[in-house]
């Protein structure tokens, strides 16, 4: 491996991290807040390790596969150590573990948070850890590739390594070009999304701060009880509309602004909207069943808005699901691993991968009659390639076993099995509220410091789908031969 | 420009690679699995998967009048006419296209390839026969190239121990009393290329390529009286039409197909025709291989053409060219007793190459693992580069000028002479630094 070279993108990484830290501060200069010095601290340390990194690295070379896995898992390891500073230098919290916990927290798009007193909490502190969210949802990678120059072909085997999916996609010929416009989309429809807030009662930095949470499927909030400090029934639609929005492909975002609409007949996309329905539907016919409220008209509110926000993995809330009847409870569980779609800011499975493993699994079952039956696997018309098939079963494998591992390694630490499995869920799928001691209403401070230094890796194995993170741990990947 | 490849061959392949680090976007189309997906991985390029012949496919790769160019090289002639036919229908402005089969791109076929909405045929059989044929006449010649309506020439020569180039300096090149002036331009060593300065030196296992008038180059040229081809094939035939059109004496072609050399012999009065297996060491003895000025083996297969070309080689053959298909086996030249390799893929990317670049460009080649090329450009009147000298040019370690032809006049510049409107020049130039030094002389 090019180690200099991989060291030159971090650099450069660091560097743009750095500068992005002059949003919040615009805040907390703004709010007059003691947060200012804080940040400006984090900033000279950020923007001075991107200094260091740059001059200790070399832009020679071309970076190939390994380089481009090294440059992306550890830039989202550096970027979380970095980003936790604001936290540290603020005294928000209280240990560096539970800064970086916050901060990857923040880049995955989980939203699961340490952070207890959240309304007292310095506003520009708060902005930062919006704004991570909102920097993580599209990809940090994908944003240092759409702005700075990159050397030759090292751009593609970056943005391979960030956003893994299964059909890779290109919007233009080239990968620049292809990062800029996604980046462009989603900035288009956070401007949408601010605006709508604002209209609805909002001031502007909480538009901005649930926005960012909304659009990159986060679920930090600058409220204690989130989403449900507003009882707004206008609020609640436009953010279900806009994490549905979040949750659904961006390459069919972009066809659809540039006026075809019939792209929405994308095969992934009705099943995701047909699974959305069908939730919604199952969620709120518990609820009526069991008297959870008083009309049915709210039944549907609050389920709807709990079964998008897990499902699309934002872990915004507006009602505590931890009190709700257990079947709600378990199939809120089950929809965290479902996850968004593909190219989307959302985590987990994904549909497209759950889509080819169900046709997949019926087809087996088919072969069992006939034996000698041909049937490839067809989506959108095209034929998945068993290559395909085969490294979606194994992603889906390694996903389970990751989620087997670390419930085992969460209940020894003597979490109860509940909160031990949806706490390994919750961060896995990047969603962030999970059930029993880390439902919505409570939060993760008290896992033990062990836990949250494991649930930060089951964040970022998430967030980067697991093969980028465990490629790393093989010998291969540091060898030159 | 915006780009269509149909064909993700070795040619489509490089022609992807070259047009993409020049900032154009390219969409590759092809229906292999694996070839696409090998470009996805390493180029920068958009990659569809599917047959270039049809129309569903190429809408995919967004065909349109927003497409600048269609470059049709995939493997099947009759995918190619059809690519094409359908871009010119969407309003494509300009097409490319391979042709294998000489049916469809000879003078005499029955369709002209305008009928067929092709702006621009190349056919690798008629380049490389070409290339062969001259390749013959220069004895350390391994590549050659032809720039100013063929009054210049560059040759590529392998520099193996005791050529009469190894160890020398660049600055003594001028004086050793050769008639003509010959200039260094590019030297290929250990896999990389560098365009040389005066103090460099010569060493033995460089590849230099040379640029001189192609009259001074005639004096080292020798008479070729016999040769020896292996393999009828498309390639084979050409070259031994052309060897005896030209009135080499003796022409042997060798084939192991029967029905093929009758064939030949049918078509081709003056040249023996030999049923028989290259790689036969005995029976090329005996048929007189150590007598032989030039050697070539043009048999479908790669393999057999580098082992019957060492084979007549090491049996006396005064010089030996083999041609291989696969692009990689050019970097065996080093290691094997063989004097050229030639290849058809390299000829037709850059003949493509050539054509693509008209704006100002007259000719231009692509140089085999070479990361530097030869443009052939014609200067206009209010370029940028109009009445600087040369040696005071900003950013000259990123190019040079290797040769003028002013009204007529060919010659080799030297640092204080300087550029005219309207002259002819060969610039040469790091395949990224392409656009800049149009930008210069052009405008």
């Amino acid at each position: 491996m090019n180690i200099r070279l991989v060291l030159f993108f971090l650099g450069r990484l660091l560097l743009l991290l750095g500068i992005s830290m002059s949003f919040p501060l615009f805040w907390a200069f703004h709010y007059h807040g003691n947060d200012i010095l804080p940040l400006m601290y984090s900033m000279a340390v950020t923007v001075g390790a991107g200094f260091l990194f740059s001059f200790l690295g070399s832009d020679e070379g071309e970076l190939g596969r390994k380089e481009g896995f090294a440059v992306v898992a550890f830039g989202w390891l550096l970027a979380s150590a970095f980003g936790a500073l604001p936290y540290v230098f603020s005294g928000v919290l209280p240990t560096f573990t539970d800064a970086y916990f916050e901060a990857m927290s923040g880049f995955t798009t989980t939203g699961a948070s340490v952070l207890t007193h959240i309304e007292g909490s310095p506003l520009g502190i708060l902005f930062w850890r919006d704004f991570t969210h909102w920097l993580g949802g599209m990809g940090i990678i994908l944003l240092s590739v759409a702005i700075l120059p990159v050397l030759g072909v090292g751009g593609m085997q970056l943005v391979a390594a960030e956003v893994p999916g299964p059909v890779a996609e290109k919007l233009r010929p080239r990968i620049k070009e292809t990062a800029k416009l996604l980046w462009i989309v989603y900035i288009v429809l956070s401007a949408a999304e601010v605006l709508l807030l604002y209209l609805g009662g909002m001031n502007p930095f909480e538009s901005l701060c649930h926005m960012f949470g909304t659009m990159a499927t986060g679920g930090f909030s600058t409220r204690n009880a989130s989403i449900g400090a507003y009882h707004s029934v206008y609020v609640d639609v436009v953010i279900i509309i806009f994490m549905f929005i979040a949750g659904a492909n961006f390459s069919l975002h972009y066809y659809a602004l540039k006026g075809r609409l019939k792209v929405y007949k994308d095969a992934e996309f009705i099943f995701y909207a047909v699974f959305t329905a069908i939730s919604v539907l199952f969620i709120t016919v518990d609820l009526w069943y069991h008297h959870v409220y008083a009309t049915i008209g709210q039944d549907l509110r609050y389920a709807s808005f709990q079964a998008i926000s897990i499902m699309t993995t934002t872990g915004y809330a507006t009602a505590d699901f931890g009190k709700w009847p257990y079947l709600s409870q378990f199939f809120l569980l089950f929809l965290m691993f479902v996850g968004g779609c593909a190219g989307s800011t959302g985590g987990a499975i994904k549909h497209i991968r759950i889509m080819i493993l169900l046709k997949d699994g019926v087809r087996r079952l088919y072969r069992l009659i006939h034996p000698r039956a041909v049937m490839p696997i067809v989506l959108n018309k095209e034929v998945v390639s068993e290559e395909i098939v085969a490294d979606i079963h194994s992603f889906f494998l390694l996903y389970m076993l990751v989620f087997v591992i670390a419930t085992i390694y969460m209940s020894s630490l003597g979490l109860d099995t509940i909160t031990a499995i949806s706490s390994v869920a919750a961060t896995l799928g990047n969603i962030g509220p999970g059930l029993a001691r880390v439902g919505p209403a409570q939060n993760y401070a008290f896992v033990p410091m062990a836990g949250k230094w494991l649930l930060s890796v089951c964040m970022l194995l998430g967030r980067l789908e697991i093969y980028t993170v465990l490629v790393l741990l093989l010998p291969a990947s540091w060898r030159k031969v | 420009m915006k780009i269509l490849i149909v064909g993700a061959g070795e040619v489509g392949f490089n022609l992807a690679k070259v047009l993409s680090s020049e900032e154009h976007d390219v969409v590759v189309v092809d229906i292999d699995e694996e070839k696409i997906s090998r470009v996805r991985e390493r180029l920068d390029v958009m990659t569809v998967r599917g047959s270039g012949s049809r129309l569903g496919v190429l809408e995919k790769a967004g065909v349109g009048a927003d497409v600048d160019m269609i470059i049709a090289v995939a493997n099947s002639d009759e995918t190619n006419i059809v690519s094409c036919m359908f871009g010119k229908k969407r309003g494509v402005p300009t097409t490319v296209a391979r042709m294998r089969d000489l049916r469809y791109s000879d003078k005499d076929a029955t369709f002209s390839h305008k009928e067929l909405g092709i702006d621009f045929v190349v056919s690798p059989e008629r380049v490389i026969s070409e290339a062969i044929v001259e390749l013959l006449a220069l004895p350390s010649a391994i590549q050659v190239a032809y720039f100013f309506d063929g009054n210049l020439r560059m040759y590529g020569v392998n520099v193996r121990e005791g050529h009469m180039l190894e160890n020398m300096k660049l600055k003594d090149f001028g004086n050793m009393g050769w008639k003509g002036v010959f200039l260094v331009a590019v030297v290929v060593r250990d896999g990389k290329s560098f365009i040389p300065r005066g103090d460099d030196v010569i060493l033995k296992g460089d590849k230099v390529f040379v640029l001189g008038k192609t009259a001074d180059f005639d004096r080292f040229k020798k008479e070729v009286k016999s040769v020896m081809i292996v393999g009828s094939g498309k390639v084979g035939f050409r070259v031994a039409r052309s060897l005896s059109m030209a009135g080499v004496p003796f022409v042997k072609v060798i084939d192991v197909d029967r029905e093929k050399c009758q064939k030949v012999a049918m078509e081709l009065h003056n040249v023996v025709v030999l049923n028989g297996d290259g790689t036969d060491l005995e029976f090329l003895i005996k048929e007189g291989v150590s007598e032989v000025d030039g050697f070539v083996t043009t048999t479908r297969n790669d393999e057999v053409n580098l082992l019957s070309a060492v084979l007549g080689k090491s049996a006396g053959a005064k010089k030996s060219i083999a041609l291989v298909r696969k692009i990689d086996y050019m970097n065996l030249l080093p290691y094997l007793s063989i004097d050229s390799i030639v290849n058809p893929r390299v000829d037709v990317t850059s003949a493509i190459l050539r054509f693509i670049r008209r704006r100002g460009f007259v000719n231009g080649v692509y140089l085999e693992g070479v990361d530097v090329q030869a443009l052939e450009l014609a200067v206009s009147q209010d370029a940028p580069i109009v009445g600087k000298n040369l040696s005071e040019l900003k950013g000259s370690q990123d190019f040079i000028v290797g040769a003028i032809m002013r009204d007529k006049n060919v010659f080799i510049p030297k640092g204080d002479d300087c550029i005219w409107g309207n002259d002819r020049v060969i610039v040469f130039a790091p395949t990224s630094k392409v656009g800049k030094v149009e930008k210069l002389f052009v405008g």
